[in-house]
């Protein structure tokens, strides 16, 4: 059966990117000195599930990486190694590497090995220093140094196989072993019932009898024995080879630690010549062998193999030791591309190099000895090779894998698109889900009910009356369906919170600040496409309030505040919005810095006096940054701008609130979702268009006289101080233009991105508030259009993206066609250097 | 044909798991942890259990040991999900009462081998 892999590979990665948060927010809580054993093990169980899922989908750089991990976590959860403030520095470095690892395969870029590498390393130090005494001993792979003795071959074996009484308890049945034992080759079986007492003594639940197995198969002991792993303390089991006539004990090669010591201390002063030696006759030999060492230097790489080759003597007689050493070695060896030809060709040049370099010292008996431990070494390395990629479709696998490691070593990160549209899903709650099963349950109720009436030959009055009930009752079904159809779409918060315990702890540490970060209102919910765009904009605020706000402690201490600070995160539901804050207890805004760099930048006036209102609006002007000097946090004077454009994108508003020397508060306000918008029906001719509420500014009648034209900019509209460009809508979207509506015509003055167009419309109709449908995915995207609606009566009405108009009107208002055809009068001078219009930013 | 109940607290791994043996044509029944499981269990008879180790809410072990003193799983095949390194929860589980273990990573060919060898 082959089963494709990677179909698992998305939810992998979404469960992963999960565990990932919930082990960084873990850490975060951890205690150093006196850790909670539970957060402990919620961080090692994100661990090992990553682990356990990497291995199976066949993403091997992950699982040997997250194996150092779990390692480590498994010894803090037992008390092995205690919990060290370096130790959750260190792990937390580790979630990030790992998380870009993950993204990386997730998109299919290649890997950062270097930045692996370096995280490995941290994590190896770490490993080989800290434990407890008992974590040497610790669990080992099962490879027993001594090695797996040659395994005899033999036709035949005879098989004992006497399950102790209690055997069937655990579920195991011996008709199971007989038969997998059967499978392998000719088989004869003999049941021992001398053992079973009498009916009356009898325990149906016991196991009395003992089997004598002859077997005929061309199989090894251990073979045999795994057939019987499950129960190996649960029956007393003898497998003889009747074809060697003797039991499986002798004949393994041995570490000879006496002679690998000799010799290699016998040469030790010229281990430098030994190793580099090894390499230049491994390359002549095995040229193509050098490519998997392209990522190294050769001085490098001598130390490394020098320093293995001591490690190796050194715990020759520390096999618990020497056994992880060489498991982790195996693994990154896996990693390198190292197969079983490679480690003949290492072995066999080694011996070869060894015994050129040792001179005198060399004798048969040495030779046989590191035969023997370089077999015995490259096995249990191989030994700890995690199940690879072989047994997987090899389409199934991200390209990234498939490349060699050491090739794919050297390639710098190249950020590129993920293929195709990114299939994003969502989690939701089964109680919504319910809900929504609830509903559409009403629904068939209702639609039964009204069913009724088709099947009628005529209606009486009452049976009117039940109809009119029953479209009373579909009308409140189908808007409950909405609702909670919509609820689906909503997440909480607390989703786009959970990263900010570990950039306040980061920041922290970098700013040498103290802050205690509160969140509160997490469970408020929002649209999740809101939630994913409003990240970037929340972690600049918090950044910002960390950097300009909240002051250094000993500021504080001679101010008389506390020395931690306090961020404090807030959300709740406001009408149809969600309101967030970020109120922090620092400084606050500093008016008079605020007023001398707007002045010194020209962005107001030297005598100008401004609201608090307005001196809070400054610092979301382009290039304003009052920082003295530049920070790697912030203050490089793009931000606070950008964000106040992301969020307006989104339909909401940020601005700001402070009182100086006791803190500052940001409140955005965003809409609960995208899918439906607050929006002004309007006519032009006999169209119907939508605009979107929050972008109007207000509405005025048409007054001729206020109309002028610019050359090359079309025309504007003084209103009161500012002249504003006029888009006629007729022009745009090509309605035949009826005369006498000019006259009753109105203006409504839209703002999107700090600029005003004041939109030519016949009548304002209501305002309602209307579903989103794409035109994208309905039929091509159109300029300055961002979607369509279906109006109650069935139409379609289109709905004004206020940000393409402008766009769009820079295009067509330089058109001669499209000039105001009696407002020639009013024309102005070439007014490119009228102030008015300059002020206005048009 | 036999109905299993898989249980593992990994999305992506209950997937797989439920995936091959459908596609081998047994009915399965997920869990995500072993309160869960428990609860599904005493719901239904199910042929087989295979479980992780670790979970929250309820660990592997001791869903075993709490289904191996239920008279309808008293032989019912349980086995558990370890990793390589998993020696001593190996043990731990036995002595909860395991029939025995799949080593994690597998892949769908030895769970299944595995599954067949047990249910026959």
């Amino acid at each position: 059966m082959t089963v494709d892999m990677s179909q698992f590979l998305a939810t992998f990665y979404e469960e992963s990117f999960e565990g990932l948060e919930i082990m960084e927010s873990e850490l975060l809580n951890l205690d150093v000195g006196a850790a909670d054993p539970e957060t402990i093990n919620t961080i090692f169980r994100a661990a090992h599930s990553i682990k356990g899922g990497s291995g199976t989908f066949g993403l091997s750089a992950v699982a040997a990486f997250t194996h150092v991990m779990e390692t480590l976590l498994d010894e803090m959860r037992d008390g092995r190694r205690d919990v060290t403030q370096q130790a959750v520095e260190i792990l937390l470095r580790s979630v990030d590497v790992l998380r870009e690892m993950l993204s990386a395969l997730k998109n299919e870029h290649s890997l950062d090995h270097d930045a692996i590498a370096s995280a490995q390393k941290e994590l190896d130090d770490l490993m080989a220093n800290g434990g407890h005494a008992a974590a040497a001993s610790a669990k080992q792979p099962q490879t027993t140094l001594s090695g797996e003795p040659p395994q005899q071959q033999g036709g035949a074996w005879r098989i004992r196989f006497k399950p102790h009484t209690d055997m069937f308890k655990s579920g195991n049945d011996p008709v199971r072993m007989i038969r997998e034992l059967s499978e392998m080759g000719q088989i004869a079986v003999e049941v021992d019932t001398s053992a079973l007492p009498d009916l009356d003594d009898l325990q149906p639940e016991n196991s009395y009898c003992a089997w004598d197995i002859t077997l005929q198969a061309d199989v090894t002991e251990n073979d045999i024995r795994e057939v019987f792993a499950w129960v190996e303390d649960e029956c007393d089991l003898q497998i003889i080879n009747t074809a060697m006539s003797e039991t499986t004990t002798a004949g393994a090669p041995e570490l000879r630690a006496d002679v690998l010591e000799k010799t290699f201390n016998a040469i030790s002063a010229k281990g430098d010549v030994l190793v580099k030696r090894f390499y230049a006759e491994l390359f002549r030999r095995f040229p193509r062998i050098q490519s998997m060492f392209t990522n190294t230097t050769p001085e490098h790489q001598q130390a490394k193999l020098l320093g293995a080759l001591r490690l190796v003597v050194e715990n020759v007689r520390n096999p618990d030791k020497l056994i992880k050493t060489l498991t982790e070695l195996g693994l990154r060896h896996q990693e390198y591309g190292a197969e079983p030809v490679h480690y003949d060709a290492v072995i066999s040049t080694f011996i070869d190099v060894f015994r050129e370099v040792a001179g005198d010292t060399w004798n048969d008996e040495a030779e046989t000895a590191w035969f023997d431990a370089l077999t015995i070494i490259a096995r249990v390395m191989q030994d700890s090779y995690l199940p690879d990629a072989a047994v997987m479709p090899a389409e199934s696998l991200p390209a990234a894998e498939k490349l060699p490691a050491a090739a794919a070593a050297r390639q710098p990160v190249e950020k590129r698109k993920s293929a195709g549209g990114e299939a994003s899903s969502i989690r939701v709650s089964i109680d919504k889900v319910d809900e929504l099963i609830n509903t559409v349950g009403e629904l068939v109720i209702t639609q039964s009910m009204l069913g009724q009436f088709g099947e009628m030959e005529e209606l009486n009055s009452s049976h009117l009356e039940k109809l009119r009930d029953g479209l009373a009752q579909l009308e409140r079904n189908t808007r409950e369906l909405q609702e909670a159809v919509m609820r689906i779409r909503m997440l909480p918060i607390s989703f786009a919170f959970q990263r900010f315990p570990r950039l306040v702890h980061d920041l922290s540490a970098q700013l040498g600040k103290k802050v205690e970060l509160k969140m509160s209102g997490e469970g408020t919910e929002l649209d999740k496409t809101v939630m994913e765009k409003i990240g970037d904009p929340l972690v600049h605020l918090v950044r910002n309030s960390m950097d300009h706000g909240i002051e250094a402690p000993d500021v504080r201490r001679s101010i008389g505040k506390s020395e931690m600070g306090v961020l404090h995160l807030n959300a709740y539901h406001q009408g149809g919005n969600i309101v967030i804050e970020i109120i922090d207890d620092g400084a606050g805004l500093n008016r008079e810095k605020i007023l001398a760099k707007a002045r010194k930048q020209h962005l107001i006036q030297e005598n100008e006096t401004l609201t608090e209102e307005q001196i809070g609006d400054l610092i979301f002007q382009p290039g304003f940054s009052t920082a003295d000097t530049i920070s790697d946090v912030s203050g490089r004077g793009v931000g606070m701008d950008v964000v106040r454009k992301n969020i307006r994108s989104l339909g909401g508003t940020v601005d700001v609130k402070s009182i100086e020397g006791q803190g500052t508060t940001f409140t955005i306000r965003l809409p609960l979702t995208l899918a439906i918008l607050d929006g002004q029906l309007i006519r032009v001719g006999n169209e119907t268009y939508i605009i979107p509420l929050v972008s109007i500014v207000e509405s005025v009648q048409l007054d001729e006289k206020r109309i002028n034209i610019v050359s090359g900019r079309g025309e504007v509209y003084k209103l009161r101080d500012d002249y504003i460009p006029i888009v006629r809508l007729y022009h745009i979207f090509a309605i035949p233009f009826n005369m006498q509506d000019e006259e009753r015509g109105l203006l409504v003055v839209v703002e999107a991105e700090g600029e005003k167009i004041a939109l030519f419309v016949d009548e304002l109709l209501g305002q309602q508030q209307v579903v989103i449908k794409s035109l994208e995915t309905n039929f091509r995207k159109v300029e300055g259009l961002s979607g369509a609606t279906i109006l109650g009566d069935g139409t379609v009405a289109l709905i004004l993206d206020v940000k393409g108009l402008f766009d769009l009107n820079s295009k067509v208002a330089t058109r001669p066609e499209f000039v105001f055809r009696n407002s020639t009068r009013n024309r102005a001078d070439d007014s490119s250097d009228e102030p008015g219009i300059a002020a206005s930013g048009v | 044909m036999a109905t299993i109940l898989a249980v593992d607290d990994s999305a992506s791994m209950r997937q797989m798991v439920t995936f091959t043996l459908k596609g081998a044509g047994y009915d399965v029944v997920e869990a995500c942890d072993g309160k869960e499981a428990l609860e599904k269990a005493k719901a239904q008879q199910f042929n087989l259990v295979i479980s992780d180790v670790n979970m929250p809410v309820m660990d592997g072990i001791s869903l075993i040991k709490e289904l191996r003193a239920l008279s309808e799983y008293k032989f019912t095949p349980l086995l558990m999900l370890t990793t390589e390194s998993g020696d001593d929860k190996k043990q731990q589980g036995k002595s909860a009462g395991a029939t025995g273990w799949i080593v994690k990573p597998f892949n769908p060919d030895q769970l299944l081998a595995t599954i067949k060898k047990v249910l026959g």
